[in-house]
């Protein structure tokens, strides 16, 4: 039903982001996710593998970074045709492999719109994806090669930026894979060192972005457990580890304990400020949901302003991006309807507005179909992962 | 007051001069701080050549103003005669891009980089490949290669 997600999309005003709508029907976790996938041109400037030295055509005269900026603007299947074309142009669009890490342009345009579907069925996760930027073939359904497919049959999506996504294994959640949507590249991070022992893999949340100041993509690793502390009440305290990995490093940095971080991961966590964002699990000593942030650069875990208002506090909520601003998709199970929430100015509690209101209403398309009412939005979305599985 | 609009003299590189008010060559970038400082002399332009120029300057004359006009009339016809001024052919439209990275005009450089990824959307490869005069450089073994990579986009 991806008419429906699309009609969404627009309403929501998102079309300029590439939006992951994914949700798991099980009564165990009814929530929709909204995980934003991010697709700007990918290739830096100024990396020029070197054209074939035959008759050059007309168009391959025009400088390498123009290029790019013209292939930036077409929808990724026509991108992709164009790496059949001859081998300049394939180079071109797959970009030059020994220039790492990838590089954003700062002349490109953003806004192409793309949606990542996941899958998970008995055999493994599959992507598949909708590009909103391909007009011709709109609300139509690809899948996604998967270059570690064999080695990582079972994933999750951790995050994706400038055309990378980052992936994990979602048995053990120790194996980590960054690759290239539209190119070659794949980089397989290292495995931690003695494994999550001790650590359950439940509560290891992960974030993938990159440092706004050295330009490195890093992948932030968050776990936790409980421990009982010697001559405490015996009641056991949650206690937080922090790894951060930077692409081409080949190690895990454990950061200094900050006290228990405990993070909701089954979102994305959009980048904004240079900083990666999460929700936090409610506990009895916190009843409401935080925003944490984490700083790519410094490296530091903050607390973003949210707004004081009851309905959003106790609601379960999961974060994205809209036109650069943290926003929020708070699940109302009253009404059963979705509140978007927006941050419009970064860390102030006063600038969020409640943008839309999905309704708790279902498409006509949708509605011979038999569903628990309490899953109407999870059933727009799941329709998009079913209609993708054919 | 001001009846005598000021004018900036350009020499294209094949020595051509042409005659541009003030107003449309501040929105050139590149010669912006040459133009703000009063300089009087032809500016030279060596990597425009004179036919070039004149469809530039005769694209910026049209759209100054006229780009952030909001009546719909106006912008309706602007897009007209942007349609009837980017039917040039391949090597004009790659200068009019090469000018306008140069002069960095930042509308003209859009405006021509979109027209180009327009051409290449939803053709398929033997239609690129016409279009831009490219020939096929792959060996069989590597198209089968990289087809096998992207299955998905088969039939394409």
């Amino acid at each position: 039903m991806l008419t429906g997600v699309g009609a969404y999309l627009n309403i929501l005003g998102l079309g300029s982001y590439l939006v992951t709508f994914s949700s798991v029907m099980d009564a165990a976790d009814p929530f929709p996710l909204l995980q934003l996938y991010f697709r700007p041109p990918k290739h830096p400037r100024g990396c020029d593998p070197g054209r074939p030295s035959s008759a050059p055509s007309p168009i391959s005269l025009l400088p390498w970074e123009i290029l790019l900026l013209i292939l930036s603007r077409l929808p990724l299947t026509s991108r992709v045709r164009c790496k059949y074309v001859c081998r300049a142009w394939r180079s071109l669009v797959e970009g030059n492999p020994e220039s790492f890490p990838p590089r954003s342009s700062p002349m490109g345009r953003d806004c192409d719109p793309c949606v990542l579907f996941h899958c998970d069925r008995s055999l493994g996760s599959s992507l598949c994806f909708v590009d909103f930027a391909d007009e011709e073939r709109l609300w139509k359904v690809r899948r996604l090669h998967l270059p570690f497919k064999g080695s990582m049959p079972e994933f999750e999506v951790v995050g994706s930026c400038d055309g990378l996504v980052c992936a994990v294994d979602s048995l053990q959640r120790d194996q980590l894979v960054v690759w290239d949507v539209f190119g070659r590249d794949r980089w397989d991070l290292p495995k931690m060192e003695g494994g999550n022992r001790g650590w359950s893999n439940e509560g290891v949340v992960f974030g993938f972005g990159r440092d706004s100041v050295s330009g490195e993509l890093k992948v932030v690793r968050v776990s936790r457990k409980r421990v009982r502390i010697a001559g405490g009440d015996g009641v056991p305290l949650p206690q937080s580890e922090v790894h951060v990995c930077t692409l081409g490093s080949n190690t895990w940095r454990m950061l200094p304990a900050e006290g228990p971080i405990l993070l909701f991961g089954n979102s994305s966590q959009p980048v904004v400020n240079g900083r990666l964002h999460w929700a936090t699990i409610p506990c009895h000593r916190n009843r409401e949901s935080r925003i944490v942030s984490f700083d790519l650069s410094s490296e530091q875990f903050g607390i973003v302003s949210q707004p004081d208002c009851l309905d959003f506090g106790r609601s379960h909520f999961t974060l994205f991006l809209t036109d650069g601003c943290v926003s929020t998709a708070n699940v109302m199970f009253s009404r059963g309807a979705l509140d978007i929430w927006v941050m419009k100015v970064y860390d102030m509690a006063e600038s969020w507005i409640k943008w839309y209101r999905i309704g708790p209403h279902v498409p006509r398309s949708l509605k011979e179909m038999e569903v628990d009412p309490g899953f109407k939005m999870s059933r727009t979305f799941w329709r998009g992962r079913r209609l993708s599985l054919t | 007051m001001s009846s005598k609009k000021k004018v900036i003299t350009l020499r294209s590189s094949d020595g051509e001069i042409f005659e541009v008010e003030e107003a449309v060559a501040l929105e050139w970038l590149t010669i912006k701080p040459l133009v703000e400082s009063g300089c009087t002399d032809a500016i030279p332009l060596p990597q425009v050549t004179g036919n070039i120029l004149a469809k530039v300057i005769e694209y910026c004359k049209k759209h100054i103003g006229a780009s952030e006009s909001e009546d719909r009339k106006i912008l309706y016809e602007l897009e007209s005669w942007d349609a009837d001024f980017i039917k040039v052919d391949q090597g004009t439209l790659f200068d009019l891009i090469r000018a306008a990275d140069y002069l960095t005009i930042k509308t003209l450089f859009e405006f021509t980089c979109q027209t180009v990824a327009d051409t290449i959307k939803h053709k398929t490869i033997e239609e690129v490949r016409h279009i831009f005069r490219e020939s096929n450089d792959f060996t069989p073994e590597e198209e089968k290669e990289i087809r096998g990579k992207s299955w998905w986009l088969q039939g394409l």
